[in-house]
């Protein structure tokens, strides 16, 4: 694989944000086109606390992590990019293949 | 005699002693400490929103009786509730809210206040929470008024779901199949079953023992998704100290219909049953409920049995006080008596005096109404005199009058920034919802009432915040 790691930054964080808006759509029945990165999840989008935990194991399942409940905060939550940024970690963490493919 | 002087009745042993009223909502977070269920992830702007809940107590309070709240109702709103005809308790706001709190931490946290509470405890009244936990327990404790209620620790007993699912099963009364598990073998057993509904084809739901408001459930349809549920669980309970667990797995069954009744339990084990509410609930949170109920006699009999029964278990446990259950239709017709078992003040509770008032004997025939909570998109806080004029004429502002009656304004402003924030927050669009009653002549005016008062709300957001979708 030549990518330069710029690009594999990208790669990652593309799939990343479109795993978590695949997610979301789901969980919130709302429009993935609607979703973006700025999109806040409780303010705009509608997430509340009967839909995050289906939402957290949706996107698990999807990117073979595992979360760590606990260490889970409010500001992850603020956006999208908040979350996405939290999740590359846990990728680049417990899957170094994929973050590194 | 009215609620408020059975309720006192029921706890204290006499109508007329006066209660300091606490609105503790989602006291559950409290009960749950130390045990381990499903992650709790409660983010966004719920929190801060179910705290200004506590502004029900109000209209559960009468003349004679207090009320602790977070801050100072709004005047327009107080004139409103006065104006139809409801007698006002005395109110006690904390010194200092801090949006994060519960009511219970703002009042231990304000000495001026707990002095006045000793005071009122002086003179013979007691304190009545929404539900008991330990900080209740510490409040009264620290203030020296009499706590009305059991101790926290029978309190918190009686709520788990683990307790709802024995005594409804020592009793006999019929329940979706299910298992409980208060350690890491019993959730392996019970998962193990629950493998085989999902090879069955059918769902299952995983419930915390303490979740509120359908936080803490989870509807699983695959064995994957259960798998990762397991893992996710037995690792947190691997981590708490001893292990301890409080879950419920039960088979999801098919439903007509959700109900909520409620009965009282008196310090001298006597039981009564209050009234029962068909509940609207929507993906499993709680949304209001339908009054009346659209129950046949049977049905009713049945669940006034049932409470007797379950009444008489909760007294010889220790407990005594408002006991709401939840309950549900099946397809056919047929009863789930028991769905839960929340021994504290409901929902419901507080709407009984407003049912006293406009929809009991007095009301016309075919009354109908539907309790409520709308969500709510603000740029800026709303005072309760705008969102009279933004109701205008949806507004339930005269005794046989038809509209919403609204019985909290403080959930409406509460996730509205600080004004010591910098401008650009202030200008920030926020989450509130509000709750009232809609009552209306029929159940056709009130379904179309409701759809009215929720398109002119929402016009509302639209106004204030056109640059949000």
């Amino acid at each position: 694989m030549e990518n330069t790691a710029p690009g594999n930054a990208t790669g990652l964080h593309g799939q990343v944000v479109g795993t978590i808006v695949t997610s979301l759509a789901e969980a919130t029945q709302l429009d993935p086109g609607t979703i973006g990165e700025g999109s806040t999840l409780f303010d705009e989008l509608g997430l509340d606390s009967t839909t995050v935990l289906g939402l957290l194991m949706a996107i698990e399942e999807e990117l073979g992590i595992e979360f760590e409940t606990d260490s889970l905060e409010q500001h992850h939550f603020e956006s999208v990019g908040t979350l996405a940024a939290f999740v590359e970690v846990q990728v680049v963490e417990q899957v170094p293949d994929l973050a590194g493919a | 005699m009215d609620f408020n002087e059975r309720l006192k009745s029921a706890l204290t042993g006499a109508p007329d002693t006066s209660l300091v009223l606490l609105g503790n909502f989602e006291v559950e977070d409290q009960w749950a400490r130390g045990e381990t269920g499903l992650p709790r992830l409660a983010f966004g702007s719920d929190s801060v929103i179910v705290n200004r809940m506590d502004e029900f107590a109000l209209l559960l309070a009468g003349k004679s009786d207090h009320v602790v709240l977070k801050t100072a109702p709004d005047s327009d709103f107080l004139a409103y509730l006065e104006d139809l005809g409801f007698d006002l308790p005395g109110i006690l706001p904390v010194a200092r809210n801090d949006p994060r709190n519960l009511v219970t931490e703002d009042a231990l946290a304000d000495p001026a206040l707990l002095t006045e509470l000793g005071v009122l405890g002086a003179e013979g009244a007691a304190l009545s929470a929404h539900g008991v936990s330990e900080l209740e327990e510490r409040l009264a404790a620290t203030a020296g008024i009499a706590l009305a209620a059991p101790s926290a620790a029978t309190c918190k007993a009686v709520n788990s779901k683990i307790y709802s699912r024995r005594l409804a099963d020592a009793l006999g009364i019929r329940q979706a199949r299910g298992w409980t598990c208060d350690d890491v073998a019993g959730l392996e057993e019970a998962f193990t079953a629950a493998r085989a509904v999902l090879a069955a084809g059918r769902p299952v739901v995983v419930k915390d023992a303490y979740g509120v408001s359908g936080k803490g459930i989870e509807l699983v349809e695959g064995e994957r998704r259960l798998d990762r549920l397991l893992r996710m669980i037995t690792k947190r309970a691997g981590q708490a100290a001893g292990g301890r667990l409080g879950l419920v797995v039960e088979e999801w069954v098919g439903k007509r219909a959700d109900l909520n009744y409620q009965f009282t339990v008196g310090r001298d084990g006597g039981v009564r049953f209050d009234f029962v509410k068909e509940a609207l609930t929507e993906r499993g949170v709680h949304k209001g409920h339908r009054i009346p109920a659209r129950l046949t006699e049977r049905q009713v009999s049945e669940l006034k049995d049932v409470s007797g029964r379950l009444g008489e278990s909760l007294a010889a446990d220790g407990y005594y006080g408002v006991v709401g259950v939840d309950a549900m239709v099946d397809p056919d017709g047929g009863l789930y008596p028991v769905v839960e078992i929340n021994a504290r003040n409901n929902m419901s509770t507080y709407q009984a005096a407003i049912q006293e008032a406009f929809l009991g004997e007095r009301a016309a025939a075919g009354t109908t109404a539907l309790v409520r909570q709308y969500p709510l998109r603000l740029t800026r806080p709303l005072p309760f005199g705008s969102l009279r004029d933004v109701l205008g004429d949806l507004l339930f502002d005269a005794p046989g009058g038809t509209g919403l009656l609204v019985n909290n304004h403080a959930t409406v402003n509460a996730a509205a920034p600080a004004s010591a924030e910098p401008a650009d927050a202030t200008d920030r669009p926020f989450a509130g919802r509000l709750y009232g009653v809609v009552i209306a002549p029929s159940a056709e005016r009130m379904t179309a009432l409701d759809g009215e008062i929720g398109r002119r709300l929402a016009a509302l957001g639209e106004r204030s915040s056109p640059d949000v979708a």
